[in-house]
């Protein structure tokens, strides 16, 4: 009896592990210090006007924290606080207002995600920590 | 006897406890260790006011270290010749949990680093260079990292760190170690 006690309060607790562990799994949102970047591929030649008119445009827009744009590339990047803005929405009003129709957002493929920095992938024990960062 | 072995107990215990109170205050004023590292040429443990958490304090090294990845990432991002390794940056199905792919790659690199330049109160628990970085160790790398890549990448670190403005503007001896501690895992990351 006492032993079917013990598997019993085993298995219970096993299941309410599992059940914390989906829940934070599943429940993830960003929180106020979280920032997100956003990358907007221009597809045409700029210079360095159209560069620091980019780069003043887009650091109006609420919850954009730190713009660059780089002429050579034809690339404006910008980090903000997802709590606060909508990439796709500010590259939508960014086109719109603006006279760059060929700008669109970047988003990577699968495959191209899949190439990305390797610093990213941690070790378990640097999983573990992140997991009970979540209650601590 | 009992009375002598309660006041060998008593003295121990005492001596013990002072042991322990002095070697943590040794450690506080010693800072990150005995000789001067590029730590605490960039700031060193000196807390102060975190930027990015209201009423928090962060120490000075690694707040300029995290200034200089921050403002690096962005550079790299719009780098057209490495930012095909940062990709997962700009992935928007990852933002919507914390912390964010932009989050943690800014939370890995800024903490390799400031380990790597001496700091003691902060650790880096990612894998190491080199196991990051071969194919057998980690299944996420598919592209191999290329010589000119690590360039580019210590290039644009550099130029990140040139461009701090104040209270964080580097002197051009402080942004050449920057670069002789990346180039010290050149030969970690780029492999045949």
């Amino acid at each position: 009896m006492k032993v079917l006690l013990i598997i019993s309060g085993m298995l219970l607790l096993g299941v309410i592990a599992l059940a914390v562990h989906v829940y934070v799994v599943t429940h993830g949102r960003v929180d106020a210090h979280s920032r997100g970047m956003a990358r907007i591929d221009l597809h045409q030649k700029i210079g360095r006007e159209d560069a620091d008119r980019i780069k003043v445009w887009l650091s109006r827009q609420n919850g954009v924290d730190h713009v660059l744009v780089n002429p050579g590339t034809a690339i404006a990047v910008f980090t903000y606080w997802p709590t606060k803005a909508n990439p796709g929405l500010i590259i939508r009003t960014f086109r719109d207002s603006l006279s760059y129709s060929r700008a669109e957002r970047y988003l990577p493929t699968a495959a191209e995600v899949q190439k990305g920095c390797p610093m990213k992938v941690t070790p378990v024990t640097n999983k573990i920590y992140e997991f009970l960062k979540h209650f601590f | 006897m009992r009375k002598t072995a309660l006041a060998a107990t008593i003295f121990l215990g005492g001596a013990l406890l002072i042991l322990v109170m002095l070697v943590p205050s040794c450690h506080k004023s010693n800072g990150s260790g005995g000789a001067r590292t590029f730590y605490d040429s960039l700031g060193g443990t000196a807390l102060v006011p975190d930027p990015a958490s209201y009423g928090q304090t962060v120490e000075q090294g690694y707040l300029t270290i995290r200034s200089i990845v921050d403002s690096a990432l962005l550079i790299i991002q719009a780098d057209s010749l490495i930012n095909g390794y940062f990709s997962i940056m700009v992935n928007e199905d990852t933002l919507h949990t914390s912390p964010t792919e932009y989050d943690k790659l800014s939370l890995n690199i800024t903490n390799f680093i400031a380990v790597a330049a001496g700091a003691k109160d902060y650790t880096y628990t990612g894998l190491d260079m080199f196991a990051a970085h071969n194919p057998d160790s980690n299944a996420f790398v598919q592209t191999p990292v290329t010589s000119a890549a690590f360039n580019e990448f210590a290039y644009d670190l550099a130029q990140s760190a040139i461009q701090q403005p104040a209270p964080y503007v580097l002197s051009n001896q402080l942004i050449s170690q920057l670069g002789t501690l990346l180039y010290r895992y050149e030969g970690q990351v780029v492999q045949p």
